[in-house]
């Protein structure tokens, strides 16, 4: 340590007073909101308990229920759908446009800005809105297809147990494709033109430009893509709660709505908390194994 | 594909006979007419829903039901008095004021954390941060459950102190992440000519740490504002007193007690959506970059 450093440290008592004063405050928020929270939710799995009659202990009870209960697997299955329904639309699709957008044609700041829109806005609204294109009678999806004269392709979209799930995945690419144009394409920004003008001198068509610079140069950014877009969608809820509240008959149900309806609903909340550990527990190993894999692609592209 | 194009035209040689160049430069117009298909194709799936909510906000209810696509016989006003009194305007200040102080207390908690990592590195503060980003992976259903038993338990249930902390705690990750970066980057010579003047670290914070850091904590502000005031779980599982319902909440309530009406429900849409739309309209850029430094980790 060089001597001038040196001068500005503090010691001793100092050091312990200044040490709570920047620290404190942070780790006390972080540690009384997230991470004891999180030891009470795991203890409070063990138990049967309705918050108003005294807490039973029932040990791992609640986790055989919930590797028994068939919602839970439904719920399990819809939200992995939902993750890839996430994973295959939203990244390519905003990767895609991320890339058109890069050829700088006319007008394509103001797309941009239009595109990221509903990334800014309140789920409630747009659950709203989309429940009202999506209504039934009135709404404007099957009035157009009407229209068009597909009068047979008219459900009713949320009330259906085989449109539901579908029609909300629809919604959510809806709103986040405009998160990834953004971020995509200031990854591609980042590139230096030189690169890719030396490659098209050099005579490289676009699409290998796209797969061989393009794509690489950007790895990082994509890996990190991946993982939000699964952590995020493992945790969706909602739109999920406003425009089906999980129905009909839990063909929407995700793990998350799940495990709200069982404690705040059905105030089970022992095995509300056992589902919701789950959830937990389930998206760090699911966050791990995309990280390794994830890793090994960029270990190939170096 | 254009530049390629144009590069391979700068290439041609100038003996190339008129009609190839011709053939040529159509080729460019129908490559680029394509991607403005594809993009105003997007623009028009992303943008018309809104365009149709505006227009059905000023629409009486028959003709909501009558004539769905067309534009309104006569513009009306008078369902955004309506939603706005019948609750939509309570709303409204309730997020603004909650998102107001969630937001100031996070940059300075984070703030101040994030100029200890970055100035007073220790054996350790590593670790510390690394379980701040471990944070970001962490559901906030996986803490719902005790946080609703201890704000039951300790009175903070329906009281804006059950939102604002948790506001603070999962949003640091994002705000800890960003300080830290840009205190690291602030030279040591700073800090050094300020001990020389004679500051300590709560005068080298203040003074000069804080003031240098308007970026970041605009970045910071941006990335959370919204975060903090689209935010549907914590208000629908801490809130049940109507007259502290925050936007998101409110609107689920407004929509079941005017269930049929659906031309006043767009004009409740609106009034939530015109303020944020218009901040970021506004602040466009800066949101934009603010997200990607948010959302880019290393």
């Amino acid at each position: 340590m060089r001597k001038g450093r040196a001068a500005m440290r503090e010691t001793g008592l100092k050091r312990l007073t200044s040490g709570a004063f920047f620290m404190g405050p942070a780790l006390l928020i972080f540690a009384a909101i997230i991470i004891v929270p999180i030891g009470m939710s795991m203890y409070y799995s063990l138990f049967q308990w309705d918050a108003i009659s005294a807490m039973i202990f029932t040990g791992m009870d609640n986790y055989t229920r919930l590797f028994q209960d068939p919602v839970l697997w439904i719920s399990l299955k819809n939200s992995l759908y939902l993750t890839l329904g996430a994973l295959l639309i939203q990244l390519p699709v905003g990767l895609f446009l991320a890339i058109l957008l890069g050829y700088k044609l006319r007008g394509s700041n103001f797309m941009k800005t239009i595109y990221f829109t509903p990334v800014m806005l309140s789920t409630a609204v747009l659950g709203i809105l989309w429940a009202q294109i999506y209504d039934p009678n009135f709404g404007l999806l099957n009035n157009l297809l009407i229209k068009l004269g597909l009068q047979s392709w008219t459900h009713a979209w949320l009330g259906e147990t085989g449109t539901a799930l579908a029609s909300v995945i629809a919604v959510v690419a809806w709103q986040f494709i405009g998160f990834y144009v953004v971020v995509y394409f200031a990854a591609l920004q980042n590139i230096s033109d030189e690169v890719l003008e030396a490659a098209r001198v050099e005579g490289a068509s676009e699409w290998r430009i796209v797969f061989n610079i393009q794509i690489p140069l950007i790895w990082g950014t994509i890996t990190f893509t991946v993982l939000n877009c699964v952590i995020n969608s493992l945790k969706y809820f909602d739109l999920i709660y406003i425009m089906t509240g999980g129905g009909p008959n839990n063909s929407s149900e995700v793990i998350a709505s799940y495990m709200m309806k069982n404690a705040f609903k059905l105030m089970d909340y022992g095995y509300g908390s056992a589902i919701s550990t789950f959830l937990l527990l389930f998206g760090l190993f699911l966050a791990l194994i995309i990280f390794k894999l994830l890793n090994k692609g960029s270990a190939k592209f170096q | 594909m254009l530049r390629a194009h144009a590069a391979a035209h700068r290439q041609q040689p100038k003996t190339t006979g008129v009609s190839s160049e011709r053939r040529f430069f159509g080729r460019k117009i129908a490559v680029k007419s394509l991607l403005y298909a594809i993009l105003l194709t997007h623009l028009v799936f992303t943008g018309y829903p809104f365009v149709w909510m505006v227009i059905s906000s000023f629409k009486s209810n028959k003709e909501y039901f009558a004539n769905p696509w067309g534009l309104p016989s006569e513009w009306r006003f008078d369902n955004f008095a309506k939603a706005w009194s019948e609750g939509i305007g309570g709303y409204l200040f309730n997020s603004l004021y909650i998102t107001l102080f969630s937001v100031i207390g996070l940059l300075i908690v984070a703030t101040l954390i994030g100029f200890y990592f970055a100035a007073r590195p220790f054996k350790g503060s590593g670790l510390l941060l690394g379980m701040f980003f471990l944070g970001m992976l962490i559901p906030v259903h996986s803490t719902l459950i005790p946080l609703f038993m201890i704000s039951n338990r300790i009175g903070t249930y329906d009281t804006f102190w059950a939102l604002f902390f948790p506001y603070i705690a999962f949003n640091l990750p994002v705000a800890v992440f960003l300080s830290y970066g840009f205190f690291r980057e602030v030279p040591r010579e700073i800090e050094e000519a300020a001990t020389v003047d004679g500051c300590g670290i709560y005068q080298s914070f203040f003074r000069v740490y804080f003031p240098l850091a308007k970026p970041v904590l605009a970045t910071v502000t941006i990335v959370s504002f919204f975060n903090i005031m689209n935010d549907f779980v914590f208000p629908l599982v801490m809130i049940s007193k109507e007259s502290l319902k925050t936007l998101p909440i409110g609107l689920m309530m407004f929509k079941g007690n005017f269930s049929a009406d659906y031309s006043l429900i767009s004009a409740a849409l609106v009034i939530t959506t015109a303020p944020i739309l218009m901040l970021y309209m506004f602040l466009q850029k800066y949101v934009h970059k603010g997200v990607v430094a948010g959302s880019v980790k290393g």
